[in-house]
């Protein structure tokens, strides 16, 4: 081999995936790969020294919204959040504007300083994938990906109540993810996005849609079905019904329960698990769905960790976030339907630790944290920016791994949230390997990403290297190196390299007579062609993508 | 490449409807719409593109030279001003790269129109729609000083039409609020008004529409009242009202205003039935470059970088203001898609990156040539509702270069 070899000395492994649990261990790295000690000796061209140090894949963040419409029409709906956090170029790094919503630039800059290495949009709409991908394509350093968002699409509704079979079902969800680059599936609100256009203000799981008459369970299980038959390693991501709304922990029990054995991922859980119970008719309702969790192990979440301060939420939730417009801080707002396709709401949100509600959503994700026991089935996220900005991920971290710290924070909260909720009976304190379960092992096997989250040989040489520090908030915030492809990217905390990322997808197969179909739909109801759907990888590869990873499926 | 040929299916870059099913004849570098056009199309395709030199100070140069002149200008410049901004994604894209590291201000030829817009975002948000959305749902279309014929020739046509619905609605009664002459089709209904009068029209309708009576109104908007209480009557009956506006077309003076009150009546008729707006906006690329610049910066158009990181002014960095009051001192004027779009005056040096055209090569101080997206070369840009982008093919063998590689170019030497 031609490459130069790196040998990174003496660090402290964390390696979950492949079972290794703080091993003082070598780590070889060569062509931007993990690779086997070399046998013979073959000296490498360079060391690191990271004796005492820890040593963890790149971490991986499953549900992120870094890119497309939504987030756009946050950033210039909030000029003066951008404005407080300006951020001038370098010689290495283009400038932008950090913030609630970081431009894509910074966006890039800022996970890589944090030890992330790969984001992935959550719920791109088909009609806006083309944006998304440009605007991830901007997105530096960190490898993306998208979950198409489907299940208010007019188009499938109408394939579901006019009873198509199974496989027209499968074979139109396998060409929108081909035609749109994605990775997964996401459902948002099923059917509910859409009945919302029909003036329909809520719609439960076995509740008919007005004009379709199909239920969010019918949208939810064909969707699942699809998922599965196709061998799309991701489960369906699920936002499910009733986000937000005080009891609609029943919502969620039922929804897992419609699941029927089919995989799930249950995305920013925290927002489902509200009970009506107590004084303040609001409860925590998560001990119940950890249980349900615990239970089915095909359901997997993330949780959506709530962060106090300034916020915005963006979601493709129009119905819920019209609702929302009412607690908007500023008063703004914008929501819109958007091409018989979905929609989106953007409504800007300032949590509270004084205030009842926000500080007993933050016990709700704690919970949920430490009451699902199998770390592989829960990840890390905050939603971002919904729950607040992925940068919080240090200070979730110290809250896991840290009880009388977590309890310390839970006394300076609205009292009432505290007499809620049972988070300050639990012990359970994260260790390190469940924290890289949480933030890179466990997304990458969710994701079936084979050859990321882990750092046996053949996997990207995705590396980030942490002083290990009393305080893990200070460990995990500024980590010594990253490196990106075996590229050093990062350097406490600064990014000292900005390579572009990859973009990952799957390309399931389908019967080609679906597009005869949908061109005719296109044509007929949409006014243009169905085949301007289609992102071509040579536009995004001339937009700055680094390059595409198509994943195997499920066989 | 053959000699002639028939192209069918072709994407318009010439509005921001980005109507995809064109049908183009060519003949060597000559284009012909011959099905589904407009005027625009025919204009925009059909101009004859001399082949043209880069030009220094109106003598013929090669492209280094060129490009060499723009950087010294821009380097030495204390504040440069780039300006059009008229192009596809990837023209946007070296567009705004060039800007921040010469420390330029950025605006788009339709700043103004745009920020109308932008500032009822950014002071109150909205509802708004897409055009797929209009087609299938809108069973009552109001448009607000808003006549689509010049700059949107086929919106009508095409999205508010009777064209199939999915929602299965019975028809759709379209309104219009605005100076008389405007092209509407049959059986529209008119509340004819001056372009100063919408906004009081708006403002009456809301009233009504929240069940109150308007105070002692002038004897014109009496003479309305009984078509806006219809009008009323239907914004409650109807199951999906769009509000269309064109901010260029409406009162330079008011028309954020005019943009907020129509906001303000769509939020109060969500409270019980649906309705939303639809801003037909963003010509010359302008939905483009205002989302490319808002996702790279967090700021769309007029946005500057004189200190270093992007800063965002609305009103220091409006073309017009900085090159009266800024002290601009070097303006690069991009516009790959209509050469008649005159650069505004200034006395500053002109680097100009546009559709060739003599006139300007004969003028700026640097001149370059470029192709247009769509038909020289592929590419992609926004629609109106800033949601769909269309991927854009080139048609016939380009003569020139990409706005995007001449402004990598100038960026490399700045």
């Amino acid at each position: 081999m031609s490459e130069p070899l790196l040998k990174l000395a003496g660090g402290t492994v964390y390696d979950p995936a492949n079972g290794i649990d703080g091993v003082r261990k070598d780590l070889y790295v060569q062509g931007g790969r993990i690779v086997d000690a070399p046998a013979d000796g073959e000296a490498p061209a360079r060391t690191v020294d990271l004796d005492g140090l820890v040593v963890m894949p790149g971490g991986i963040d499953i549900h992120s919204h870094i890119g497309g419409g939504k987030v756009n029409i946050a950033r210039m709906l909030l000029p003066e959040n951008a404005r407080k956090h300006p951020v001038e170029a370098t010689r290495i790094t283009r400038g932008g504007t950090a913030g609630i919503v970081p431009s894509t630039f910074v966006t890039g800059y800022q996970y890589a300083a944090m030890g992330y290495t790969a984001c992935f949009e959550p719920a791109m709409l088909p009609a806006n994938a083309r944006h998304a991908h440009l605007e991830m394509a901007d997105v530096p350093i960190v490898d993306s990906g998208a979950y198409v968002l489907l299940g208010s699409d007019d188009f499938f509704l109408r394939l579901l109540a006019s009873g198509a079979s199974p496989e027209m079902r499968r074979d139109y969800a396998a060409w929108i993810v081909n035609a749109t680059q994605s990775l997964g599936i996401k459902v948002v609100n099923p059917g509910g996005i859409n009945a919302f256009k029909f003036n329909q203000r809520s719609l439960d799981l076995d509740e008919k849609h007005p004009f379709y008459g199909v239920t969010p369970r019918d949208v939810l299980v064909a969707l699942a079905q699809a998922v599965a038959e196709l061998g799309i390693p991701h489960s369906l991501h699920v936002h499910g019904c009733n986000l937000g709304v005080p009891g609609n922990v029943d919502t969620t029990l039922r929804t897992i329960a419609a699941s029927e054995g089919l995989p799930v991922h249950l995305t920013h859980l925290q927002f489902h698990c509200y009970g009506r119970e107590g004084d303040r008719k609001f409860s925590s309702g998560a001990a119940a769905v950890a249980d349900a969790v615990n239970a089915n192990p095909n359901i997997s979440v993330d949780v959506g960790q709530i962060i106090f301060g300034q916020t915005v939420t963006a979601s493709g939730d129009t119905m819920l976030q019209f609702g929302a417009r009412k607690r908007a801080q500023p008063p703004k707002w914008v929501c819109m339907d958007i091409e018989c396709d979905a929609g989106c709401g953007v409504v800007p949100f300032h949590y509270r630790d004084r205030n009842f509600v926000n500080a007993l959503q933050w016990c709700v994700g704690l919970e949920l944290f430490l009451l699902v026991r199998d770390p592989w089935r829960v990840f890390l996220t905050t939603d971002h920016p919904n729950a607040g900005p992925f940068s919080a991920y240090p200070h979730i971290i110290r809250l896991l791994m840290d009880r009388s710290y977590r309890n310390e924070v839970l006394r300076t909260l609205h009292p009432a949230a505290r007499r809620h909720s049972t988070l300050e009976s639990i012990d359970r304190e994260y260790t390190l390997q469940e924290i890289a379960i949480i933030t890179r092992a466990g997304p990458a096997r969710a994701l079936g990403l084979r050859d990321l989250g882990h750092l046996g040989p053949g996997a990207r040489a995705d590396i980030t290297v942490y002083s290990p520090h009393r305080n893990p908030e200070q460990m995990f915030a500024k980590p010594r190196y990253v490196f990106k492809n075996g590229e050093l990217v990062a350097r406490n905390g600064r990014v000292i390299a900005a390579p572009a990322g990859d973009l990952h997808v799957v390309r399931p197969p389908f019967d080609a007579q679906i597009e005869r179909h949908l061109e005719r739909h296109f044509r007929r109801y949409m006014g243009i062609s169905a085949s301007r759907l289609r992102v071509e990888a040579d536009e995004l590869l001339a937009h700055g993508r680094g390059g595409i990873q198509a994943h195997p499926l499920r066989t | 490449m053959k000699d002639r040929e028939t192209i069918r299916d072709v994407v318009c870059p010439f509005c921001s409807l980005l109507c995809d099913d064109l049908r183009v004849e060519r003949r060597g570098r000559a284009l012909k719409v011959t099905g589904n056009t407009c005027a625009r199309a025919r204009k925009g395709f059909e101009r004859s593109d001399p082949e043209l030199e880069c030009h220094v100070r109106g003598r013929p140069a090669t492209v280094e030279q060129a490009a060499d002149h723009a950087a010294r200008l821009l380097r030495d410049a204390r504040q440069p001003l780039l300006a059009g901004m008229a192009a596809d994604v990837a023209g946007c894209r070296a567009a705004a790269a060039l800007a921040e590291r010469c420390g330029a201000i950025v605006d788009h030829v339709h700043g103004e129109a745009t920020h109308r817009n932008l500032r009822v975002l950014q002071s109150r948000g909205w509802f708004l729609t897409t055009l797929a959305e209009v087609a299938n749902r809108a069973d009552l279309v109001i448009l607000v000083g808003t006549d689509t014929r010049e700059n949107y020739p086929r919106f009508l046509e095409r999205w508010a039409g009777p064209t199939p619905s999915l929602a299965r609605r019975k028809g759709r009664t379209i309104f219009y609020v605005g100076p008389a002459g405007a092209r509407l089709p049959d059986g529209s209904r008119s509340i004819p008004c001056t372009r100063e009068q919408v906004g009081d029209v708006i403002g009456v309708l809301r009233t009504l529409h929240a069940g109150r009576e308007p105070g002692k109104t002038p004897a014109w908007l009496s003479r309305a009242l009984p078509g806006l209480r219809e009008l009323a009557g239907q914004l409650r009956s109807a199951a999906y009202t769009v509000f269309v506006w064109s901010p260029g077309e409406l009162d330079p003076v008011g028309g954020d205003l005019v943009i907020h009150d129509v906001c303000e009546l769509v939020a109060d008729i969500n409270r019980t039935t649906r309705a939303a707006g639809l801003s037909l906006a963003g010509n010359d690329g302008g939905a483009t470059c205002q989302s490319v610049l808002a996702w790279q910066y967090g700021f769309p158009m007029r946005v500057g970088f004189a200190r270093g990181a992007p800063e965002y002014d609305p009103l220091l960095n409006a073309a017009g203001r900085a090159l009266d009051e800024g002290g601009i001192d070097a303006m690069v004027w991009l516009n790959a898609f209509n050469p008649d779009l005159d650069p505004p005056r200034t006395r500053a040096p002109l680097i100009a990156l546009t559709r060739p055209s003599p006139r300007l090569a004969g003028e700026a101080e640097v001149y370059f040539p470029v192709t247009v997206p769509g038909l020289d070369h592929g590419g992609a840009m926004f629609r109106t509702d800033n949601v769909v982008s269309m991927p854009l093919r080139g048609l016939r063998p380009p003569a020139a270069r990409r706005a995007a590689d001449i402004l990598e170019m100038i960026a490399d030497r700045v």
